[in-house]
């Protein structure tokens, strides 16, 4: 198979299966190419999201997350390798961008500083405008994600943006990609800056979106608590490749490489460890403080009896 | 010796009301806090509550509308003394590429002893002192755009340092870097603190609060709480009321001491707790 797809071949027919939200083969992507200031951003990425999946990206700073995440709406264009989203070829040169961009939200880092409009609603909606949508049809999908994102629209939808605190104008941004109704939500670091109460906030609306409507969800995070606790799968970067690609119980074990990759080792999966080293096993689903302390207070159940 | 005081401190922005008229909002109102020279404190709550605020009215940036505030024993709203109130705080702030006003590393780090009009042999002296206290030497002259988050923000923390301040506030400075720029900046300010520099970490991430030396707990525009780390991160009833939570760690040792586990209440560390709930299980048995 060719690597690069510069060469005019037509590329041989590939099926994706069904279930398969994201495929990627062998995907390499370099910054500034034949200048001094090249740079191999991604090198050999292989991965696959299914369908309804809730994927962490982690890695630290430079390690290609952000890279990878900008192409799967094609913001990024395919340089060499495969890549298919919901189907659709992305390194195909008549790929249909905008129903791609339709199926796939994007929620960038701080998306509160993309606010732009004079009210609420002409915010959220401005998206809807662009497809096409007629105007009814808009204000009711904006109010639909207004209130999904847990603000009151009647209250909102008149007021500026900008006289809102920064969680709620976080949740204004989250609305606009969300009234889109996308299939694949796809978010850099959606928490940063938040505090604890609107982390949660935010976080507990992206697992209802994944839970309840089956939205796959691809999040980068430097938060390793709130990956523990939110994925099904943690996929790592380092140096543009992926280095590990498992569930997050499973990947928080090796906690020399995590450490050695300047991440950190969420705490529960610290504390299981050290249970796990002495003999102690702990149900799989242990991520919270609660679903640990349960599972401890089960332990010394058994251990009376 | 008190080196901040505050003293029923009120500001308030300008804000419309739905009527279109002109009305207020607060930033902090009524707040009393005293900070001791040489201490490391942690400004914490919400999104909104007046942290920044306050921040901005340590060194001047903004003048109480009400109560007064003193660094170093000056009176921040009497204007003759801006200029040397400002060269006892420096202050920090959240966006990395916000504060770079050089392309050079090291003409970033002198750009405030060039505004206070520092003879230049001094200037080098200094620039080179703060970069060496950042650990950020080798990086003189090199341009700041091509570094690391946490670079940059040891960068900002450097040109603060050329100042000589007696007082560091950063605000929010590590919230958008990440673990490793985290730990890197954390680093440098703990250990300025040792060197004898009056600290004021504001920020929404509790485990950097555990190593502080007292913690104040803001809510609406006021101080709502002071104490040691732990003695907030007791206070459950508090943390919810202003939307706050402690560590994990701090939380399961709280949920399990409670439930008559024999583990250390406060216990920060997660293997620490882990181990001691082994030695509990195989007393059990």
């Amino acid at each position: 198979m060719s690597k690069s797809r510069s060469n005019k071949v037509t590329a041989p027919s590939f099926t994706v299966p069904d279930n398969c939200a994201i495929y990627c083969k062998d995907v390499n992507f370099v910054y500034n190419p034949k200048t001094p200031f090249q740079k191999q951003a991604l090198n050999n990425v292989s991965l696959t999201v299914n369908k309804g999946e809730f994927v962490a990206v982690v890695g630290h700073t430079g390690s290609g997350k952000t890279t990878f995440v900008q192409h799967l709406n094609a913001l990024i264009r395919l340089q060499s390798g495969r890549m298919y989203v919901l189907g659709r070829d992305l390194g195909d040169k008549k790929l249909d961008l905008k129903a791609l961009r339709g199926e796939v939200g994007m929620v960038f880092q701080y998306p509160e500083y993309q606010l732009f409009a004079d009210t609420v609603l002409q915010d959220v909606s401005f998206g809807l405008k662009n497809f096409g949508v007629d105007k009814d049809k808009r204000v009711q999908l904006a109010r639909d994600a207004i209130q999904l994102v847990g603000l009151d629209f009647d209250k909102v939808k008149d007021k500026s943006p900008f006289d809102m605190s920064g969680g709620e104008k976080r949740r204004v941004a989250l609305a606009g990609v969300l009234a889109m109704n996308p299939s694949i939500l796809v978010m850099d670091e959606p928490t940063a800056g938040l505090d604890p109460r609107g982390k949660s906030e935010i976080l507990s609306l992206v697992a209802q979106l994944n839970r309840e409507r089956n939205v796959t969800v691809v999040m980068v995070s430097h938060d390793m608590n709130e990956v523990y606790e939110n994925a099904d799968r943690v996929i790592v970067f380092a140096d543009g490749a992926v280095a590990y690609d498992d569930t997050p119980r499973n990947l928080f074990r090796f906690e020399t490489q995590i450490e050695e990759m300047n991440l950190e080792v969420p705490a529960m999966a610290q504390f299981a460890n050290v249970l796990e080293a002495n003999g102690i096993t702990l149900p799989d689903n242990c991520k919270t403080v609660r679903q640990m302390y349960d599972a401890v207070t089960a332990l010394r159940g058994k251990a009376d009896v | 010796m008190e080196i901040i005081n505050i003293d029923n401190a009120s500001y308030y922005y300008k804000a419309y009301n739905d009527d279109g008229t002109v009305g207020r909002a607060v930033g902090v109102e009524n707040v009393t806090l005293s900070i001791e020279e040489g201490s490391f404190v942690a400004l914490v709550g919400h999104n909104g509550c007046g942290k920044s605020t306050l921040a901005k009215l340590l060194n001047g940036l903004l003048v109480p509308a009400s109560g007064k505030v003193t660094v170093c024993g000056m009176d921040t709203s009497d204007k003759n003394n801006i200029f040397e109130i400002r060269k006892n705080v420096g202050m920090v702030f959240q966006n990395p590429d916000n504060q770079m006003v050089a392309s050079i590393v090291e003409e970033d780090v002198a750009f405030g002893p060039e505004n206070l009009g520092v003879p230049q042999p001094q200037i080098v002296q200094r620039v080179n002192d703060a970069l060496a206290q950042v650990g950020m030497s080798e990086y003189a002259k090199r341009s700041p755009h091509r570094l690391s988050g946490g670079q940059k923000q040891r960068i900002a923390i450097a040109g603060a340092l050329a100042i000589q301040p007696k007082v560091l506030v950063l605000d929010e400075s590590t919230a958008m870097l990440d673990p490793m720029g985290r730990r890197e900046v954390l680093q440098v300010a703990h250990q300025l603190n040792r060197g004898g520099m009056t600290v004021i970490l504001i920020t929404h991430f509790m485990e950097e609060v555990l190593d502080c030396d007292s913690v104040a707990v803001m809510d609406g525009g006021t101080v709502v709480a002071t104490g040691t780390p732990m003695q907030i991160f007791d206070n459950g009833t508090l943390l919810n009321r202003v939307g706050l939570r402690a560590p994990r760690t701090v939380e399961l040792a709280h949920l399990l001491k409670n439930a008559g586990w024999n583990v250390t209440p406060d216990c920060v560390d997660a293997r620490t707790l882990g181990g001691e709930v082994c030695l509990n299980l195989d007393q059990i048995k």
